[in-house]
C-alpha cells in the first residue's frame, strides 16, 4: 500500500449519470457498500471506470455481543460485503472505530463512540483479525467525531488506534474534520492531537465540513464544503507513506458533481505537491 | 465498573427514549454515571434528527403534505427503538416500512390530516421500497393516490378528491394501477 491514488468523492445515486458519462471525473470514488446490498451488479460499471475504496457504516466493529465476527447483523453484512469486494476489488474496505447496534439489539442508526479500554481493544482486535478473513480485503477503521467522551477511558483514541494498527495490520481512515472538531469540541490543538496517531498507518483521508451548534459544539453534518481548517491538516500528513486516498464526504445539501470533484482536486493537489 | 456490554445497552436505551422532551434526562443510570446529561441529550437528539432526515429524504411527497408528520414520526419513534436487523433497503425507507402501519393508520383516523394522507404515506413507503429492493408490494386504497401524488410532484395540494378506490401493484420498475368498483 504505497502510492497514491488521488482524490476523491463519496458516491451518490444522484451523480451516477453523470460519473458514467464520457468525460473527467473524480479520481477515485468512495462506496458505502449499504448502497448497493439491493443491486449488487450496479457496483460494476463504476468499478470498471474508476479506483474504489469502500467504506461502510453498519458493520458496527464495537457491538460487544456475537462471535468473532461480530452479531447477527454484521455477519449477514459482511457476506454482502465481500460480494461486492469479489466484484469490485476496492483498495481497501473500512468502518469507524464504534458501535452503532447495542448487545440488547437497539439499532443507534448512528455512530456512538467506544470507550477506549482493554476490553475494547481486545474484541475489535479480534474482530479486525475476523474481517480481514472474511472480506477478503484490507481493512481500516475511520476515528469518529465524538458525541461525548467515555469517563473510564483508560487509554487515549490514539493509543487505541496505534495498538490496532500494529497489532492487526489494519489501516486508519483518517478523518480529518472529525479530529478537528474533537479538537475543538474537548480541547487541544489539532496538529498536537493528529501526531498522537500511528500516521504511518493511514490509508485515508477524510476531508468534509460541518456547523457549529447554539451549544457551540461543531457537529460533523457533511453539509458544508470542507473546512479549510481540515485543508491546512491535509498539509500536515500529505506526505505519509502508506496514503493512497483522499475523499471528500458530503451526505446533505450535495451539490453538482463538478463541484465535489474541484475540492476532491484541490485535496489531491496538496497531497501530490508536497 | 461496568462491562462494555452494559454501558452500550445503557447508552442505547437511554439515547433512543424519551431522553429529550424536556431538555435532559432525569438521571443517568449507574453504567453511565460520569457522561454529561446535556451530552447525552445532544446525542439522543443527533440521532432522531439522522433517523428523520433520512425518513423525510425518502418521503418527500408525505413531508410536503403532512405538515406534523416529522412530530408525528417522532413521537413514534421514541416508543419504538429500531431493533437491529439486517436488510437491503436504504435506511429512510427501512425505517418508514417500519413505521407504515402506525402511522399510516394513525393519519387516517386523524380528522384533522386529508382523507388520503395516511395512503399517500403507504402508497410512496411501498412504492420506494419496491423500486429499491425489487420485491413487489400492493396496496389497496380508497382514492386515486397516483393522482394526488402526482400533483403534490407539481408542487399542487389536492382539495377534497373524491373517493376512488384503487389497487396498486409496486414492481421495481413500474406501478401496476387498477381502478377498483
Amino acid at each position: 500500500m504505497t502510492r497514491f491514488v488521488g482524490g476523491g468523492v463519496g458516491y451518490r445515486r444522484v451523480h451516477r449519470a453523470a460519473l458514467l458519462a464520457p468525460g473527467p471525473g473524480p479520481e477515485l470514488l468512495e462506496i458505502m457498500p449499504e448502497h448497493f446490498f439491493a443491486a449488487p451488479a450496479e457496483i460494476e460499471p463504476l468499478a470498471g471506470r474508476y479506483p474504489l475504496v469502500f467504506h461502510s457504516v453498519g458493520l458496527s466493529v464495537g457491538t460487544a455481543a456475537g462471535d468473532q465476527a461480530g452479531d447477527a447483523v454484521t455477519r449477514a453484512a459482511l457476506g454482502r460485503v465481500r460480494e461486492l469486494t469479489r466484484r469490485a476489488r476496492p483498495l481497501f474496505v473500512s468502518d469507524h472505530l464504534a458501535f452503532t447496534r447495542s448487545p440488547g439489539g437497539i439499532d443507534l442508526g448512528h455512530l456512538c463512540p467506544l470507550p477506549c479500554t482493554e476490553e475494547t481493544y481486545a474484541l475489535v482486535a479480534a474482530r479486525v483479525r475476523a474481517w480481514q478473513a472474511i472480506i477478503e480485503a484490507p481493512i481500516a477503521l475511520e476515528n469518529i467525531a465524538h458525541p461525548f467522551r467515555w469517563p473510564g477511558d483508560t487509554m487515549t483514541e490514539a493509543q487505541l488506534f496505534r495498538r490496532l494498527t500494529a497489532e492487526t495490520g489494519c489501516g486508519l481512515l483518517l478523518d480529518l474534520t472529525n479530529l478537528l472538531y474533537d479538537a475543538r469540541n474537548f480541547g487541544g490543538a489539532p496538529a498536537d492531537l493528529l501526531v498522537q496517531y500511528p500516521l504511518e498507518a493511514v490509508w485515508g483521508v477524510h476531508l468534509a465540513g460541518g456547523v457549529e451548534g447554539s451549544d457551540r459544539f461543531w457537529n460533523d453534518t457533511h453539509d458544508q464544503a470542507v473546512d479549510e481548517e481540515a485543508y491546512a491538516l491535509l498539509r500536515r500528513v500529505a506526505r505519509l507513506p502508506a496514503l493512497r486516498a483522499v475523499v471528500v464526504e458530503r451526505d446533505g445539501r450535495v451539490p453538482p458533481l463538478g463541484e465535489l470533484c474541484a475540492e476532491a482536486r484541490r485535496a489531491a493537489e496538496i497531497v501530490k505537491g508536497a | 465498573m461496568s462491562t462494555l456490554a452494559e454501558l452500550q445497552d445503557a447508552i442505547a436505551a437511554l439515547a433512543t427514549g424519551d431522553v429529550d422532551r424536556s431538555g435532559t434526562p432525569p438521571e443517568l443510570p449507574p453504567p453511565l454515571e460520569g457522561l454529561a446529561r446535556q451530552d447525552v441529550a445532544r446525542y439522543a437528539r443527533g440521532l432522531r434528527a439522522k433517523r428523520w432526515g433520512e425518513v423525510a429524504r425518502a418521503l418527500p411527497l408525505s413531508v410536503r403534505a403532512v405538515a406534523g408528520l416529522e412530530a408525528r414520526y417522532l413521537a413514534w419513534l421514541a416508543a419504538h427503538p429500531a431493533p437491529a436487523c439486517d436488510g437491503v433497503l436504504p435506511p429512510g425507507l427501512a425505517e418508514a416500512l417500519r413505521a407504515l402501519s402506525d402511522l399510516a393508520g394513525a393519519l387516517a383516523a386523524d380528522p384533522g390530516e386529508a382523507a388520503w394522507a395516511g395512503e399517500l404515506y403507504a402508497f410512496e413507503v411501498l412504492r420506494g421500497c419496491a423500486r429499491a429492493d425489487g420485491a413487489r408490494r400492493q396496496l389497496r386504497a380508497g382514492h386515486a393516490v397516483h393522482d394526488i401524488a402526482r400533483e403534490l410532484g407539481a408542487g399542487l395540494v389536492p382539495i377534497d378528491p373524491p373517493a376512488a378506490p384503487h389497487l396498486y401493484l409496486f414492481e421495481e420498475d413500474r406501478t401496476r394501477i387498477r381502478r377498483l368498483p
